[in-house]
């Protein structure tokens, strides 16, 4: 890969007297000096930068820190409008030049139409791009230059680039298909991922069923043997880094962001410490590392996905290091004696602290607990996840709860829909569906919903918790499932909530939403829901986050393994067939 | 400048949750991860220039402060008020708080003598260069010294990077 070349306006500072000597304190009112604006050049030309100092510069030397401070105003920043000018020029067109054929003079926006913000990371914001001739939907993630701060952030993108054109048409690898560049922006065009994170998905579940989780690693596994067997080491393997290709619980998972990978030959060691806490091999903290440091991610994953929370966890980074270095492999806490001795096997050997004795992802995707996945248990929710299913309906309590204003403002037709289906389980014309009258009810249309299905189904939608639908619950749920909200119903129900018409939803408004008939609201629930909605933690909602909330993927389809969007039309077709109903979307 | 509240999970709840990435060179400013920070490399350093939020009042004070996460892995911290609520500042900085505006900073750069103040009403961070520069091995006690050259004089050429 070629260097990376920066051409600018430069300019010379005046010499400065030396900072003061060491243990002496700057005279009073040093903090007020304003230093004389340096003189900007006038050469319009660019010209290279001077070489590195280190040639010219003394070896180095023993400081203590504590005498080293340099005055901190040596140096003023030129005048906005001559960097915005100067930059605007430098940057224009050079970060992809020699790393993948791209459109220099084409916009992205000539062929794709940009649409809706699907996601929004680290150094970009991905939305959804619409071919404008073809209206294939797909992803575009645009990478503001003025994220790429240094000639590391450059070579990062420029090597993320040339890694995702190099990586072969995989199913579980999400496909560069156009790059482009302007003066502004790195704009990626990828396959369009939109079922959300696997990230999401184990919130929302807690833990994995061992039949989901061996799915959902033999996948993970899969991605490391195709990046190894063409030299890419990914580096940053974590569940935020994997998407689902549609919202059905069997949709194909696929990798994305090889922001940190790198092209590696066998044998080859690495030194530069990149990664993510939870994730990261002992081995690369201590600085000396290969390929396998993926197989631990990929470990860890695993161990996320049977169990819920990450086997090295600390609340600092500092603690997060130490407990991986320590790597102090807790098998015996809740549920790991109810996960069979399969899946404990292949989760240490993946976990091993020598990386020599790491089986490779080929060896990951031969263990049996692997390879006999569709025989592995469906382990029954044991107390924990049954807690933290609760926590996930309690967060859900808010969006249930705005579902169900958002009925009040459906039209007359939608309403009737919905009225003819509760009507058609609600068979003793109490008002209220209960739990074998949904049975009865969906195996009248021939659903092939399973019992432990149903019964997560009503025990997400009865949000009162008394064991029964009622109208407005079978409402919000039926609403979700037919992803009748637009923008004009979330605005309306936004606004139910903001009694103060503040703009924002604040704790108080939220525990007079959440409140059950005592008037009483859970703290904890509180909590949950605003560390989960309020993005920007400022302490209230915002609409653009109840919209988030709304849109997520942080529902109750996610706590069945089996239940998916394609039942749930299924079930929707028998009853048109019947024809006692009429869908109106 | 909006106060962030702490982390719900402070409580010691094992959780999993979103975390920044880890390099071996961090800077982290108090500002919101989508701040726009201007980045300038003159030959001796690296100068971080962020303009105050509209609207918002920029602090009085700042002070550096550098986080040993692991041998190898540095943050430098820059924290917005007096150095007297280092126990708060203390917590609030380790808790792996995801909407802050962050760097990776290159390799030849000492982050524990960056410096930071205002100039002109802009944050100006400097964070000097030094030829080859890494971390000695700690001793394990006493003072822990930095094998880090060029940390005088902060002038030269100035070269735009955006």
């Amino acid at each position: 890969m070629g260097n990376v070349c920066f051409c600018g306006t430069t300019s010379t500072s005046p010499d400065q007297p030396e900072p003061a000597t060491a243990g002496k304190a700057p005279p009073q009112g040093a903090t007020n000096r304003r230093p004389a604006t340096p003189p900007s050049s006038q050469q319009g030309s660019s010209q290279e930068p001077s070489p590195a100092p280190g040639a010219n510069k003394p070896g180095p030397k023993a400081r203590p820190k504590a005498t080293t401070k340099a005055n901190p105003y040596d140096w003023a920043p030129p005048a906005a409008a001559h960097a915005s000018r100067a930059s605007a020029s430098v940057s224009a067109s050079r970060v992809l030049d020699g790393v993948v054929p791209h459109h220099p003079r084409l916009r992205v926006t000539d062929k794709y139409h940009l649409g809706r913000e699907l996601g929004r990371g680290e150094f970009g914001v991905t939305r959804l791009a619409t071919d404008r001739a073809t209206r294939e939907r797909l992803a575009c993630k645009s990478i503001p230059k003025r994220r790429l701060r240094t000639a590391v952030d450059v070579a990062d993108v420029r090597r993320e680039v040339a890694i995702m054109a190099s990586l072969p048409d995989h199913p579980a690898l999400v496909r560069l298909r156009a790059a482009y560049e302007d003066a502004d922006a790195v704009h990626l065009v990828m396959e369009l991922c939109d079922g959300g994170e696997l990230f999401d998905r184990i919130v929302a579940r807690g833990r994995y069923t061992e039949r989901a989780a061996a799915a959902a690693a033999r996948t993970v596994a899969e991605v490391v043997r195709a990046c190894h067997a063409h030299g890419v080491m990914h580096r940053d393997l974590k569940p935020e880094n994997f998407l689902y290709a549609g919202k059905s619980d069997d949709a194909q998972l696929k990798a994305i962001d090889f922001g940190l990978s790198v092209f590696f030959r066998p044998g080859e060691r690495f030194t530069e410490i990149v990664g993510s806490p939870y994730y990261m091999a002992p081995e690369v903290l201590r600085r000396s590392y290969g390929p396998e440091v993926d197989i631990w991610s990929a470990g860890v994953i695993l161990y996320i996905l049977l169990c819920g929370v990450p086997p090295f966890w600390a609340e600092t980074e500092q603690g997060v290091a130490r407990a991986i270095l320590r790597g102090n492999l807790d098998l015996q806490r809740e549920p790991w004696p109810r996960i069979s001795e399969g899946a404990k096997s292949l989760v240490r050997q993946m976990l091993q602290m020598d990386p020599k004795k790491r089986p490779t992802a080929q060896q990951v995707l031969e263990h049996p607990w692997l390879q006999n996945a569709r025989k592995a248990p469906n382990v029954p929710l044991g107390d924990v996840v049954r807690a933290r299913l609760q926590q996930f309906s309690a967060m859900n309590k808010f969006k249930k709860k705005a579902m169900r204003v958002i009925a009040e403002h459906l039209s007359v037709e939608e309403v009737e829909v919905i009225r003819d289906m509760f009507a058609l389980m609600d068979t003793d014309k109490d008002g209220r569906v209960t739990l074998e009258e949904l049975k009865a009810g969906l195996r009248k249309v021939g659903s092939k919903l399973a019992e432990p299905e149903m019964e997560l189904l009503m025990e997400a939608a009865d949000v009162n918790g008394n064991g029964y639908l009622d109208y407005g619950e079978f409402v919000a749920i039926t609403i979700h499932l037919q992803r009748l909200s637009n923008d004009a119903h979330l605005r309306k129900a936004f606004l139910f909530f903001d009694k103060d018409s503040s703009g924002y939803i604040e704790r108080a408004e939220l525990a007079d939403a959440l409140a059950d008939e005592a008037g009483h609201a859970d703290e904890a629930a509180l909590d949950n829901v605003l560390r989960e909605v309020d993005t920007d933690k400022d302490g209230r909602i915002s609409f653009e986050e109840f919209v988030a909330m709304m849109k997520a993927g942080t529902d109750w389809r996610k706590a069945s393994r089996q239940y998916s969007r394609e039942r749930f039309k299924t079930l929707s077709n028998s009853l048109l067939k019947d024809g006692s109903l009429r869908m109106a979307r | 400048m909006r106060i962030h509240p702490a982390s719900p999970t402070a409580g010691g709840k094992k959780d999993l949750r979103r975390l920044p990435h880890v390099y071996s060179k961090v800077l982290e400013l108090p500002l919101p991860a989508d701040t726009d920070v201007q980045v300038f490399e003159g030959p001796d350093a690296f100068h971080f220039v962020a303009a105050p939020a509209a609207g918002a009042r920029a602090a009085a004070t700042v002070r550096v402060r550098t986080v040993r996460i692991h041998p190898g892995v540095t943050k430098v911290v820059v924290q917005a008020g007096a150095a007297e609520r280092a126990a708060d500042d203390d917590a609030a900085s380790d808790s792996m708080e995801l909407d802050r505006w962050r760097s990776r900073l290159p390799e030849p750069t000492c982050p524990a003598m960056a410096v930071a103040g205002y100039v002109d009403g802009q944050l100006v961070v400097t964070v000097p260069k030094g030829p080859g520069a890494e971390e000695g091995a700690d001793a394990g006690q006493g003072e822990v010294t930095w094998r880090c050259g060029g940390g005088g004089k902060i002038t030269g050429r100035l070269v735009v990077v955006q």
